[in-house]
């Protein structure tokens, strides 16, 4: 609790506000670029590097191996069966799509809103993004049984005539899902185009200064380019932002617009956006952490930034909560017979223990432990935490998908879910390709925007010049 | 050559300028001649004046509640977020939070009208419509069984321990806070950091609590007019609607104020700008949840939920619901576009106007058509007038009282970190 | 636009501090430079705006891409769901225009964004993976790391090597250095 006499001999403490500093101080531009630039342009890659990339390419195999067999055999190889139609396929959809907002989020309405602190998480949090919609944009392509007729998705003139039908949510998702990775990946190039100078500057192989300055665009960094880049980038931040609201409210769309009890609730579109962002920080965390200590980079990626991850996890887990908390009581107040045995089902049916997990790993944990500050800037519980939150968030589109189809309106088409292996090996292989796309991107890209960090350092700031000429007076 | 103008100093008086002592009349002036025209109104439309002079007595509770316990909510927010806006807007908030006691008195007024606005207080509205014809046999059925289930919630009984529940918690709140606010510009500069978690604590509790008791409010006082329908988002919707429109209102006392100091010193281009940007935030979020929760009634089609908006959307209401689109987003939507308006005084407080005026109207279509005699077909008559000059006259009457109590206490804040950056000149010149 | 001096785009001076380098353009600016480009790892804005360039064309570029992105989805869904192939679906009319809003959003962001990024690529002229400067040593070692420069084009009717070169090196720079084709 605060103290009022307040003193502290932390240098990571900022007196004025008593929080912790967003950077470590004493860094200068030239230590910002070579601590970043230098994690890419190492010849000498750390062996841990390949102890994970062995690792997670093998568990990326198990993905393939499920794949190809969902390819040779169709989807009969897992759970989904009247009257649970979707099954492990739209939860892990769902799920991973949710954790790609917390990147959006963090580059672009963070950005708008001038809070400095997430310069140093932006990229990899867009990263995460981008190799999260990969993983996420797979499952409703290999749902479809046929992927290779996914382009009937898409409003092409064919010679049969027929076209895409507007009125569904499943087609507003083919919008929302590829207008969402392409205007993650133009936001993400965009921003590490500087970058790419700064590394093709600096790389001794020809090789590295061949292929970062392919990608840098030729960018030298003339105030002229980088007035209309800030403009690019807020525009696109702005673009942005209402882009992922949407993205995960037609998700939720996908539900809410179909008449069935637990599906079609007025509260899902900002319920599954804030609870999207809540799994997404999680996942940030979850990555953030590790990667700090590994590349000891505690002086760019400090307490503050897992203390302001925590708040927002507060925030947007009590947006979820209160979406609970709705759902539970208009099941009551809609004086709905569906409504109100739905939830009863959900709640203490046979698959009670499901919303159970989900109410102590979302909720009862959670936001009872992050209201406190200790906790919070404690990396090794926000890390524990972290992994909880992922889980919870899990099992929460497990319970919408599941626990809403297995006792529908007919008591005699009652049935359950028991998720095969193949469903178990494609979720864990997803896990794995997003870890191994993960890894190369911290191997060969600026992992940390260097010229967002250098705009914040106190060197940046433009002092007048000592009145009696060039300093004479010293201060 | 190397000019450079150096950071500005806080003025020596920051008290409110005595032009807010002119707006506290002109509003007493304003509500005076509109509550008495609500009255004459009232005499001219007959029993149907009357009633309507309640429902828009219902319309101006929830719109000064939203200006009241709105800025109680954006006083916890900016503690919580912290920057620099909070510095700028905290004290007309804190005035906002601080006329609870007229809602509370506002609110005890709409006691003695529950008979003729809910049907769950008075079993009779059901009985006079099924008699004027006004409800059919279906609608009845529904209505007695959302009655008999919803009852142990709404009934008059609970209906006043809630709200006492509720204001009693608010009162907590806004005491607690413009009581600390007070002391935090007594202390030393030094203990900023230790104000700034003590605020930070409880207000992002007081958020929490505010949101659910907020809820069951709207619930009682707007949802329930209609006691079929139900909607999970609508508590939502009205947290973004007060934010919505205290943003507005508080921008509009904020540029007005800084025609003179003390905040001509310290609204500078950038924040008002940055307001600007907020506000615009706050138009796309209330249009997002406003718009799911119509396009998810709208295909799910169920004979529970879409009459709502049909009562809504027939019949005349069509052109009311198509302006208060225009009014409620598009207008704002496209204005606050403009990089431009955004840092033009005079044409940002017309769209926050436009956007209080949208507010209202806005209730004007969720509460009128909840009544059987105008759902589905609005009609004119002296009465529809009521919904101008009933809550134009409370509306004013709280202006009032706010300006009253904004001149009680400095309108700035001096013991802040973002002071020192807010008197710093907007471009840095070497 | 004028023909460049033969063999020189500039006179590249190279700055410590940001404040030097916003100063340096100032100056050049009052002098009556006006053809002249400063480079610094991050963005400067004050330096920016010390040359004269206080505008940019992105933000309506990007706003005629969304308005047109807007347009296009909506009309083919109209025209798709009326004309091409109209099919009752769950009793919704054929032109559901609530629907179709939803997609028609989608497309006027991707729309907008697609045009910022291209268009600043385009207002940039990039890619241009040659330029002059990149043959100056301490540019390639310095404008994307710590140094910021300020470069007088060749173009600028006002230029001349040596007076350009003696304007620069009155201005405290680190180094003055003409920079070749």
């Amino acid at each position: 609790m605060a103290t009022k006499d307040f003193t502290t001999n932390d240098p990571m403490i900022d007196p004025e506000t008593g929080e912790f500093r967003v950077l470590g101080q004493g860094q200068t531009f030239n230590s910002v670029t070579a601590k970043i630039s230098d994690i890419v342009l190492t010849p000498h890659t750390p062996w841990g590097w390949y102890g994970f990339f062995v690792v997670a390419g093998s568990v990326t195999g198990i993905l393939m191996t499920a794949v190809t067999w969902l390819f040779l055999k169709g989807v009969g190889i897992w759970a989904i069966t009247q009257p649970v139609a979707w099954g492990f396929a739209i939860i892990n959809f769902v799920w991973w799509i949710g954790i790609g907002h917390a990147g959006t989020l963090i580059s672009a309405i963070l950005l708008l809103f001038k809070q400095g602190w997430r310069n140093s998480i932006n990229r990899f949090a867009e990263a995460m993004t981008i190799f999260a919609v990969v993983c996420a944009g797979m499952f409703p392509l290999i749902h479809v049984g046929r992927p290779w007729l996914g382009y009937w998705l898409f409003p092409l003139p064919f010679t049969m005539n027929v076209w895409p039908q507007f009125r569904s949510p499943l087609l507003w998702d083919v919008f929302a899902v590829s207008t969402y990775a392409t205007i993650s990946v133009v936001f993400w190039y965009l921003g590490m185009v500087p970058d790419f100078g700064t590394l093709r500057d600096r790389a001794k192989s020809p090789f590295a200064q061949y292929f970062y300055g392919m990608m840098s665009l030729g960018w030298r960094g003339s105030v002229k380019h980088w007035m209309r880049y800030e403009t690019a980038s807020l525009l696109l931040a702005g673009l942005a932002t209402p882009l992922v609201l949407s993205v995960h409210t037609v998700i939720s769309f996908d539900f809410a617009v179909a008449v069935l009890p637990g599906w079609h609730t007025t509260i899902f579109p900002p319920y599954f956006v804030a609870g999207a962002i809540y799994s997404g920080f999680a996942m940030v965390l979850t990555l953030a952490i590790p990667l700090r200590k590994f590349y000891h980079l505690e002086a760019l990626v400090t307490e503050r930034h897992i203390d302001n991850m925590g708040k927002v996890m507060l925030g947007t887990g009590g947006i979820v909560a209160y979406g609970y908390g709705m759902e539970v009581f208009m099941s009551w107040y809609s004086a709905s017979h569906w409504e109100f045995f739905m939830m009863w089902n959900r709640m203490f049916g046979p698959m009670g223990w499901a919303y159970l997990v989900l109410i102590f790993c979302n909720i009862a944990f959670p936001l009872t432990t992050l209201w406190v500050r200790k906790w919070r800037t404690n990396i090794t519980f926000m890390f524990i935490l972290s992994l909880i939150v992922n889980t919870g968030m899990w099992f929460e589109r497990f319970v919408i998908v599941v626990t809403s189809l297995y006792r529908d309106f007919l008591p005699s088409s009652w049935g359950t879910y028991r998720a095969t292996k193949w469903d178990y090996a494609t979720f864990f292989g997803t896990l794995g390709l997003f870890t191994f796309l993960f890894l190369l991107f911290v191997r060969f890209l600026p992992m940390i925007p260097m010229n967002e960090i250098k705009l914040m350092l106190p060197s940046a700031k433009i002092k007048p010049k000592e009145p009696a000429a060039a300093g004479s007076e010293g201060h | 050559m190397a000019h450079y103008s150096h950071a500005k100093v806080l003025p020596a008086d920051l008290s409110a300028p005595p032009m807010v002592k002119a707006w506290q009349a002109r509003a007493l002036v304003v509500a005076i001649l509109f509550a008495v025209t609500a009255v004459v109104l009232a005499f001219v439309g007959g029993a149907s004046g009357w009633d309507h002079l309640w429902r828009g007595y219902l319309v101006g509770l929830t719109l000064t509640w939203g200006f009241s316990c709105g800025g109680l909510l954006m006083l916890m927010l900016q503690y919580v977020t912290g920057g620099k806006w909070g510095l700028l807007l905290r004290r007309p908030f804190e005035a906002m939070s601080r006329t609870l006691w007229l809602i509370i008195l506002y609110w005890l007024g709409l006691g003695l009208m529950l008979s003729r606005l809910y049907m769950w207080a008075n079993p009779g509205l059901v009985k006079e419509g099924v008699d004027k014809g006004l409800i059919n046999t279906t609608q009845f059925n529904a209505i007695e069984h959302c009655l008999q289930w919803k009852h142990p919630m709404l009934n008059v009984g609970t209906y006043w321990v809630v709200g006492a529940i509720c204001f009693a918690i608010w009162f907590f709140y806004t005491s607690r806070l413009n009581a600390m606010s007070l002391q935090r510009d007594k202390d030393t500069l030094a203990a900023t950091p230790y104000w700034i978690k003590k605020f930070e604590n409880l207000s992002g509790f007081g958020i929490v609590v505010y949101s659910l008791t907020m809820t069951a409010l709207s619930i009682y006082w707007v949802m329930s007019t209609d006691v079929t329908w139900y909607s999970a988002v609508y508590g939502l919707l009205f947290l973004v609607g007060q934010a919505y429109q205290v943003l507005a209102f508080a921008i509009i006392v904020a540029l007005a104020l800084s025609k003179v100091e003390p905040f001509k010193t310290i609204l500078r281009g950038v924040e008002q700008y940055d307001l600007g940007k907020f506000t615009f935030a706050f138009v796309m979020l209330n249009m997002y949840i406003a718009f799911g929760q119509f396009l998810i009634i709208w295909s799910g089609n169920l004979p529970e939920e879409i009459n709502w908006y049909m009562d809504r959307i027939n019949g005349h209401w069509g052109i009311i619901c198509t302006i208060d689109f225009f009014l409620h987003w598009l207008i704002p939507f496209s204005l606050l576009l403009s990089r431009d308006l955004k840092s033009n005084k005079t044409r940002l407080t017309r769209v926050c106007q436009i956007m209080i005026v949208a507010k209202a109207f806005d209730l004007f279509w969720l509460v009128e058509p909840s009544y059987k005699d105008a759902a589905r077909n609005l009609h004119f008559s002296w009465g529809i007038l009521e919904y101008i000059a009933v809550p134009v006259a409370m509306t004013a009457l709280w202006v009032a009282c706010f300006c009253w109590e904004l001149q009680r206490r400095p309108v700035v804040q001096v013991n802040d970190p973002h002071l020192a950056e807010i008197l710093e000149p907007e471009h840095a010149v070497a | 636009m004028a023909i460049p001096v033969e063999g020189t785009y500039g006179m590249l001076a190279e700055f410590e501090t940001p404040s030097d380098l916003v100063r340096a353009a100032q100056a050049a600016y009052k002098n009556g430079w006006r053809r002249m480009d400063c480079y610094t790892p991050y963005p400067v804005e004050e330096a920016a705006e010390a040359i004269g360039f206080h505008k940019n064309r992105v933000p309506l570029i990007t706003l005629i891409g969304g308005l047109m992105g807007l347009v296009a989805m909506f009309s083919l869904e109209t025209w798709i769901s009326v004309l091409a192939y109209p099919v009752n679906i769950a009793g919704r009319p054929l032109y559901s225009w609530p629907a179709f809003v939803v997609p028609a959003y989608e497309w006027t962001i991707l729309w907008a964004g697609l045009s910022a990024c291209f268009g600043t690529l385009a207002l940039c002229g990039l890619p241009t993976l040659y330029h002059p400067l990149f043959n100056v040593p301490n540019f390639r070692s310095g404008a994307t790391d710590d140094k910021f420069f300020l470069c007088l084009e060749a173009t600028d009717p006002k230029f001349e090597i040596v007076s350009a070169r003696e304007f620069l090196e009155e201005q405290g720079p680190v180094s003055v250095v003409e920079v070749e084709y």
